[in-house]
């Protein structure tokens, strides 16, 4: 299994660390350029990059600090400037070994900043870069080019939401039929069957939702109580092991977590069931 | 903080900083930066910062600009002092190495000062002088 993962990926976009590395390194050289320089050894160009990028994130984390030991989430300009007037510290700048009270917005950091700004041509970035817009999707197409850049739902809607991991399923979409008629397709796949086998008409979806009609769009209305979530181990193919699993509780994954295996349709005419999927499964093998 | 504490006690100067840095952040909406705003989100993000005014992401991305720029300058002081050290001996070698080039040797010195050390290989040679410093060389 793992030699899977150590596989090098050679098709497709860079990686994404490699990705933001090269364009910083770009940005760099840039600067430089427009410092006066004519060429760059490349290990130094290298070392630049690096400490500009652990600059930019000094700066961030350090925000991030100051900001939540006020018990605030969000940042703002005063955390900004308390960074740049941390990190500036090293070399010092005017007025930081002030002891009289003064504002953070007369700090020489930021003065600084307004004449570097002032009196330095400005040097866009040598190519216009997209949005993100590369993600993974569940099913396991390793990219997947969702929605257009111009379209900034989606990125607001799934991209932002850093909280939640990725291989959970969408947020319930609200509104647009197309998008409802989508979602049902989806609710009926089980999750765990790789090979995409639909259930039958009489299962159960996984998210059942009221469609109600509102002046013209429908729209889920997600009940009170739902049903758990149950995840299925193994292959359909493997229907022994599946069937000698059920109702037991086993070890999933070597995460270490225990996962309950149930019988996805009842407890009842459970043998019937079984021939189901032997027969499904011998109709795979035929194919 | 310090600016809730003098709040309490404005005086005009204050008002004139707010004004300005007003300004200033209302013209970086107008101001690119080299780097660009998608990579400084993407930094931002990835350290857990949280915030979503464009005008402090780009006050972000001209700080680490302008720290860039004044290591860069730094070293190029380096290196111009480097150059016009050694002694005219050879012309046509030193109207080679009168370009302007960024080396590890000159960014070290100049990041010294920022508190960072950088320590390059000294055993790197890739050329047959790169280890002798400059008297050594012209006796």
């Amino acid at each position: 299994m793992k030699s899977q993962y150590n596989k090098p990926i050679n098709i497709g976009p860079l990686p994404e660390p490699e990705f933001s590395l090269t364009l910083s390194k770009v940005a760099s050289a840039q600067i430089c350029q427009s410092m006066g320089f004519k060429a760059a050894q490349n290990s130094a160009l290298e070392v630049l990059t690096d400490i500009a990028t652990r600059y930019l994130k000094a700066i961030a984390m350090l925000a991030v600090d100051s900001a939540n030991s006020f018990g605030r989430t969000e940042s703002n300009l005063l955390d900004i400037i308390v960074a740049l007037e941390d990190l500036g510290s090293v070399r010092g700048f005017r007025g930081g070994s002030d002891t009289k009270v003064r504002t953070l917005y007369e700090s020489q950091v930021i003065r600084d900043l307004m004449v570097f700004v002032k009196y330095n041509d400005e040097i866009p970035f040598a190519q216009p870069l997209p949005r993100k817009m590369i993600s993974r999707s569940i099913k396991g197409n390793f990219t997947k080019y969702r929605g257009d850049v111009d379209n900034n739902n989606w990125y607001w809607s799934e991209e932002k939401i850093m909280h939640v991991p990725r291989w959970l399923p969408f947020m319930p979409v609200m509104g647009g039929e197309e998008k409802v008629e989508e979602r049902k397709g989806k609710s009926n796949r089980k999750w765990g069957c790789l090979d995409g086998g639909f259930e039958g008409e009489g299962e159960k979806s996984l998210c059942r939702g009221k469609l109600v009609e509102r002046e013209g769009s429908k729209e889920i209305e997600l009940l009170g109580y739902r049903e758990k979530v149950r995840f299925k181990l193994g292959v359909d193919v493997s229907v022994g092991i599946v069937g000698n699993l059920r109702g037991r509780e086993c070890r999933g994954g070597g995460i270490g977590k225990r996962v309950l295996c149930n019988d996805w349709n009842g407890s009842g005419d459970s043998k019937d069931d079984e021939n189901k999927r032997m027969k499904t499964a011998m109709n795979k093998r035929s194919r | 903080m310090n600016a809730q504490s003098s709040q309490q006690q404005p005086n005009d100067g204050r008002h004139d900083d707010d004004a300005a840095l007003t300004d200033f952040l209302a013209s970086l909406m107008d101001y690119t930066p080299t780097i660009p705003d998608e990579l400084v989100e993407h930094y931002l993000a990835k350290s857990g910062f949280q915030c979503p005014d464009v005008r402090l992401t780009r006050l972000v991305a001209v700080a680490t600009q302008k720290f860039i720029a004044d290591v860069a300058t730094d070293a190029l002081q380096y290196c111009k002092a480097r150059q016009s050290a050694v002694v005219k001996d050879k012309r046509d070698k030193q109207q080679k190495d009168k370009r302007l080039i960024l080396t590890m040797e000159d960014l070290s010195k100049a990041l010294q000062e920022y508190g960072v050390n950088v320590k390059h290989q000294d055993y790197f040679a890739d050329s047959p002088s790169a280890g002798l410093d400059p008297v050594a060389r012209d006796e």
